[in-house]
């Protein structure tokens, strides 16, 4: 009986080992068949749309327009990289071939497709495109139940930058949305986002606010340091306060040092020290020349190696300091007079 | 009636053996199949991955590559060149010379105009081997750190990178790596997408024996001429790309190679950096991570990458290849013994009650049982407790299943990464699925019972050395 099952298991390997051997080789014939199909068809299309983007979308649309059907989707994921790299009128020229071929229709219409993959390539298209009449619907993908379509729908938001987006794109955080890629979007709705981040900096989610301080550092509205030492009045949350510091360093302005100032005090947790004493540095804070090198004997290491690294940036009157602290022995200092002096060499 | 006990304790075994390769090779099924549900995943959001945005995002995550080196002078200013010049914002290369006893440092020095410099080096991870000097490069101070230090094994370089490393990102990557050019990008993409769990990911290894290499990237890939490396490039598909992907689905991941891992560099001195008293330092620190993170109830995640990819340069002979796997699979037992307690451990969820147990049970008592069978089956046949009709048709069939299995991680590969173009590649390694399973698994399995012995036995490990031919004009050929 143990024989006559083994041997129907060796035969049953056997085809197994065929099948599979075969399944392969097909697989292999099928793809090199299709991708070679794809790119005869691919090749007037993909001169065709080189040529009119080269042309600013001047001259060329009725040629694209008369692509047929096959020939233009092998050649739609060339069309939709350039849609990516170009800007003006050969980026508006193309979204008006896109438009008028039906894909624009179509991808809006898949943005309510049952497949996540399909409705994430969807709203992708959408935010390449910079879509106005997109913003609506990409919005309701915030919510989506699929994160990576989330994601997309953000960056697609991003890429439109109608302000209307920016609310619900701080709301979106809440589903898990990572704060750089909102705080991102953000960055490229531009100030017309700045009345809802301003807002979002009085949020009762920490994580509201960290990325409204990383959008408004990046939007680089100097008129946004008053709402952050505010804030910075208020805030108990460190990695609010971090953030915070982060954004002021980014800002710059005389209002940004006295806070500055007082986070790196020893009773502050480290991580807010470290990141204020960065900041003073970016900031060019030379009022905090003497703050900073008294934290150059810091037993926490980040502190003293930030301290150290923003006293060159402050200059002559910071590099003096630095240089008293070496003469007396200070390895932080003379690693940050080492490494300034290699990086002026490079300037 | 003592005669009668035994032949049917042998007997029994024999099914026994036979039920255990019926097992393992299902598993291995098992996590092929859940890697092909992760590649289709991950090839149909190829197109919306964002990591465009990601190397344009002022705020995506900066990363210390960390390359520890130990007498690489053969490959090490190509490896370094190329890490420097992955397509990744911003990156900081930590190059640590273990003691080098030729000339790595020089030909670094020499290469990069390395400028020494007053570094002062922290203490957040313990360290045994001193650091004798920091030096950077004159014309990209904060691009390339070498540090050159008293030699003290893999780890404790790692150890000395992760204290000078100086952002919150680190990569660990092997000095005789050569990296795809989007590979950083792929790694630290799920921690750009879900920073608040994501606590390490993984990149796949694959060979790079054959392959074309030009100014530290794969260019050209093929099979090598040797066919030990034919096998060990469709073993490597089976067991760590779609093996490793099927944990990853899971939730068990357990091993990062060292060869090209990504950690959050605060979560690692947290646990302690990594381990000296293993060989398996990789590993370890994977499980030491999961302990940790378990242990404090945070939720977070350890992921694996199966695409771009890291080429490492696989032994090609059997002398090193066997260095290598008494290697690893001391490793291993090292890493179960020390974290013993999480096995069958609730506490620890998949990781305790799957994975570690599945590694225990298929990975490192594997060898035992595949050896066992060579003695059992020919004492059987002797002692006429089976018939040769039977003996063959036994060995055929399990080894028969091992091939289906390699097939079909051999088909996975086809259907969605196809990186072996080359219709002779393919027969290659349809050929090495049969030597990997005839020939191949029985000669590993000697040497990682070697291997888990000497952990047991507390031998003192020993790195040995690979020849390398480097990635240079002498891989081109090949």
């Amino acid at each position: 009986m143990a024989i006559v099952v083994l041997t129907i298991a060796i035969f049953v390997l056997a085809g197994l080992v065929l099948l599979l051997t075969l399944v392969a080789v097909l697989i292999r014939i099928v793809r090199h068949a299709r991708n070679r199909r794809r790119e005869r068809l691919a090749r007037a299309p993909r001169r065709a749309l080189l040529a009119f983007v080269a042309e600013g979308g001047q001259e060329g649309m009725e040629d694209l327009l008369a692509i047929p059907p096959a020939a233009w989707q092998a050649a739609e994921p060339t069309a939709v990289a350039l849609l990516e790299k170009v800007r003006g009128e050969a980026h508006q020229a193309l979204a008006e071939v896109f438009a008028r071929r039906g894909v624009t229709t179509r991808a809006l219409r898949q943005l309510g497709h049952f497949d996540a993959a399909h409705r994430a390539r969807a709203a992708e298209l959408l935010g390449n495109l910079r879509l106005t009449e997109a913003v609506a619907p990409l919005c309701r993908l915030l919510a989506d139940g699929k994160p990576e379509v989330r994601l997309v729908a953000v960056r697609a938001l991003g890429a439109i930058g109608h302000p209307e987006a920016a609310g619900l794109l701080l709301d979106a955080l809440t589903r898990d949305v990572p704060v750089h890629m909102v705080a991102d979007a953000l960055a490229r709705i531009g100030e017309a986002a700045l009345p809802e981040v301003h807002g979002a900096l009085r949020r009762d989610e920490a994580v509201v606010r960290i990325t409204a301080l990383e959008a408004l550092g990046l939007i680089g509205s100097p008129g946004s340091v008053r709402a952050i030492v505010e804030l910075l009045d208020r805030e108990a949350d460190p990695d609010v306060r971090v953030a915070a510091f982060g954004a002021l360093g980014r800002l710059g302005g005389r209002a940004a040092v006295p806070p500055l100032i007082t986070a790196v005090a020893p009773t502050n947790p480290p991580e807010v020290r470290v990141a204020a004493a960065r900041a003073l540095g970016v900031v060019g804070a030379v009022a905090a020349a003497e703050t900073l090198a008294g934290l150059l004997s810091d037993p926490t290491y980040r502190v003293a190696h930030e301290a150290a690294g923003s006293l060159v940036l402050l200059g002559p009157k910071g590099q003096a300091h630095l240089r008293r602290s070496a003469e007396a022995g200070g390895a932080h200092a003379r690693e940050a007079l080492a490494l300034a002096e290699l990086t002026g060499a490079e300037g | 009636m003592w005669a009668e006990v035994a032949r049917g304790l042998l007997e029994g075994a024999n099914y026994l053996i036979f039920g255990y390769f019926i097992l393992i090779n299902s598993s291995y099924l098992v996590l092929i199949v859940l890697a092909a549900g992760e590649f289709v995943r991950h090839l149909r959001g190829a197109m919306f991955t964002g990591a465009d945005d990601l190397f344009r995002s002022p705020l995506s995550p900066a990363v210390s590559l960390i390359v520890p080196a130990y007498n690489e002078a053969a490959g090490i200013v190509p490896a370094v060149q190329a890490l420097i010049s992955l397509r990744y914002p911003r990156i900081e290369v930590v190059v640590v010379d273990d003691g080098s006893t030729d000339d790595t440092f020089d030909r670094l020095r020499d290469h990069f105009d390395l400028v020494e410099v007053p570094r002062v080096v922290p203490r957040d991870v313990p360290h045994s081997g001193a650091v004798e000097s920091v030096h950077v490069a004159r014309a990209a101070p904060r691009t390339l750190v070498v540090v050159r230090k008293v030699n003290g094994g893999k780890a404790d370089s790692l150890n000395v990178g992760l204290n000078l490393a100086s952002h919150d990102l680190v990569c660990m990557v092997d000095a005789d790596s050569v990296l795809d050019n989007e590979a950083l990008l792929s790694v630290v993409k799920p921690f750009a997408d879900d920073p608040v769990r994501m606590a390490a990911t993984g990149g796949v290894v694959r060979i790079a024996n054959g392959c074309r290499v030009t100014a530290g990237r794969v260019v050209d890939i093929r099979m090598p001429r040797e066919w030990l490396v034919r096998i060990q490039i469709v073993e490597y598909l089976r067991a760590f790309l779609t093996g490793r992907t099927g944990w990853s689905r899971l939730g068990g991941l357990v091993v990062i190679s060292g060869a090209f891992g990504v950690f959050r560099r605060d979560l690692v001195v947290a646990a302690g950096g990594m381990a000296t008293d293993t060989v398996g330092e990789d590993a370890e620190l994977v499980v030491r991570l999961h302990r940790t993170l378990r242990r404090a109830g945070r939720d977070y995640r350890i992921v694996f990458v199966a695409e771009p990819v890291s080429w490492s340069e696989a032994p090609a002979a059997m002398r090193q290849l066997g260095t290598q796997r008494r290697r690893w699979h001391r490793g291993l037992a090292e890493i179960l013994t020390i974290h013993r307690g999480m096995l069958f451990n609730p506490r620890y969820g998949r990781v305790g009650m799957v994975a570690l147990p599945y590694y225990l049970v298929f990975e490192l008592l594997a060898p035992f049982v595949e050896l066992l069978a060579f003695v059992l089956l020919p004492v059987s046949l002797m002692l006429g407790i089976v018939n040769l009709d039977f003996a063959w048709r036994l060995a055929v069939a399990a080894y028969g299943y091992g091939m289906v299995v390699s097939l079909s991680a051999l088909l996975l590969e086809e259907m969605s990464f196809h990186r072996y173009s080359r219709w002779s590649d393919l027969a290659r390694g349809a050929v090495g699925v049969v030597l990997e399973n005839v020939g191949y698994r029985q000669v590993l399995a000697y040497y990682q019972a070697q291997g888990a012995w000497w952990a047991w036995r507390g031998k003192k490990a020993t790195w040995g050395t690979q020849q390398r031919a480097g990635f240079g004009s002498e891989s081109e050929g090949a």
